[in-house]
């Protein structure tokens, strides 16, 4: 029996944008078809999934690449979908694609959520986008790729610099990869929820679903416990600069500052032996430190560029610097050890 | 994908493809085409220790990702036909997570031949 509906492009081209964080492998084929269900639009690599709500009856599959190279080239309002059973035939009134369509009962049915579900409020998904610069792909590893939402924080590190962001509300208990944060963290007006398997994350047009990482929520609140006794006050925006000269100026991979305290003035140091360049600048700072500081100028420059306040307060902890600013911001960077030569 | 409509049997075998197996198994071909350089679908089985029905079924997706190919040679197979050999291909080699042999390698030799330039040593304190 023939289908005929029509769905607007918008929808369609919103859809594509939402969707396009999941990734095909290309070994499982059925994935490769997106699906249509009465109002629902589906992409799943298993691993993700994403359920888009738009206004359409029917039900048939069309695949994705046909589907998404035909979207950047349409006119129009809507497209038009016919589906005989086996083929589907798209068409914004002057193109017209006809590809093979596949049974419907082959795609996989995404798991939903059947729990209660809680509101994640802005300021959390924004903490949680933060968060996901703080992470680091690593091989095995339970800490370093992953951000940490619990015990009323949302937090993460990959052990040379750490975020951490404290809230008054509870939240849930989850553990994220950097991809899925990043994608949660773009989100506003968030509804989530959780079973065994997956992490459900609710938008008003559109169901985002997670497969659940293998790591168990890990506290890492006990990190930020920071001594107050020496610290010292900057602006961010000059320590900014400073670090990207330093970065832009040398050609070593290696770029490692150092800062001190003198006479009421930090002292702002790079030296690159194998190519000669020597890189200084002086901030105005009130407060004091202990010794100098070895860094590593990227990871620094990350770190401050994340800070929504312009002043910060770097607290000295034993090997590290606590970087605080009043909006809540609490942030950590480790000390290297440097010898000079 | 088939005219008519796969067994029963075959879907649901389909359906249970587990991903994090399958990569397994995707890793344990690549290492092994990286010692033997060029190997037949038997030849590849053994080297990874697993049946020969578990790798032949994932040769042809590990084409299809470019990471490893088929070669044009055959090689004699344990029924007496011949089978195509498969290399890594470019991609594949970067893919290759197989540890290295003890000992001095050729490039930690040469790089003692070369003068070094003033390197500071670094290392970093790390949170954990």
């Amino acid at each position: 029996m023939k289908q005929t509906t029509a769905i607007p492009l918008a929808d369609l081209r919103q859809f594509k944008k939402n969707a396009s964080f999941i990734k095909q492998n290309g070994i499982i084929p059925i994935l490769d078809y997106i699906k249509f269900d009465n109002g629902q639009i589906t992409k799943t690599n298993q691993k993700e999934y994403i359920i888009f709500k738009s206004n359409f009856t029917g039900s048939f599959l069309v695949e994705e690449r046909v589907l998404f190279n035909f979207i950047e080239y349409a006119s129009g309002n809507e497209l038009l979908f016919s589906f005989n059973g086996k083929k589907i035939t798209l068409s914004d009134g002057n193109t017209e694609v006809t590809s093979q369509s596949e049974d419907l009962g082959l795609f996989p049915i995404p798991e939903i959520c059947t729990q209660e579900k809680i509101e994640l409020p802005n300021e959390v998904l924004l903490a949680i986008s933060t968060a996901a610069q703080y992470t680091q792909e690593y091989e095995f590893d339970t800490k370093r790729p992953y951000v940490f939402i619990g015990a009323k924080a949302v937090a993460a590190s990959d052990g040379l610099i750490g975020f951490y962001k404290k809230f008054d509300i509870d939240l849930p208990e989850m553990v994220l990869s950097e991809k899925t944060a990043t994608k949660i963290g773009s989100l506003s007006s968030v509804m989530f929820c959780q079973n065994e398997r997956y992490l459900f994350f609710e938008t008003p047009n559109s169901t985002y679903g997670f497969i659940k990482p293998e790591p168990k929520f890990f506290n890492l609140g006990n990190y930020f416990n920071y001594p107050k006794e020496v610290s010292f006050i900057v602006n961010k925006r000059d320590f900014i600069a400073f670090n990207d000269t330093c970065i832009a100026v040398s050609p070593s991979k290696a770029k490692y500052p150092t800062f001190k305290i003198e006479g009421n003035m930090l002292h702002l140091s790079m030296v690159d032996h194998d190519y000669n360049i020597n890189v200084k600048r002086l901030l105005s700072v009130s407060g004091e430190m202990k010794g100098e500081f070895p860094y590593i100028a990227v990871l620094m420059s990350k770190l401050l560029k994340s800070a929504p306040d312009e002043d910060l307060i770097f607290y000295q902890g034993n090997k590290m610097f606590y970087i605080i600013g009043d909006s809540g911001f609490t942030s950590l960077v480790m000390e290297l050890v440097l010898k000079t030569p | 994908m088939p005219k008519n409509k796969p067994p029963q049997t075959s879907l649901d075998a389909y359906r249970s493809l587990d991903p994090n197996k399958l990569r397994e198994v995707y890793q344990k071909v690549v290492n092994a085409l990286s010692v033997l350089k060029e190997g037949s679908m038997e030849d590849i089985a053994k080297k990874c220790g697993l049946p020969r029905e578990k790798v032949w079924k994932r040769l042809p997706e590990l084409c299809r990702m470019d990471l490893i190919s088929k070669t044009e040679n055959k090689r004699k197979l344990r029924s007496g036909a011949s089978g195509f050999t498969y290399i890594l291909t470019e991609a594949g080699r970067q893919k290759v997570t197989e540890k290295t042999l003890e000992g001095e390698t050729i490039s930690d030799f040469s790089k003692k031949l070369i003068p070094q330039k003033n390197k500071l040593p670094i290392t970093t304190n790390s949170l954990f």
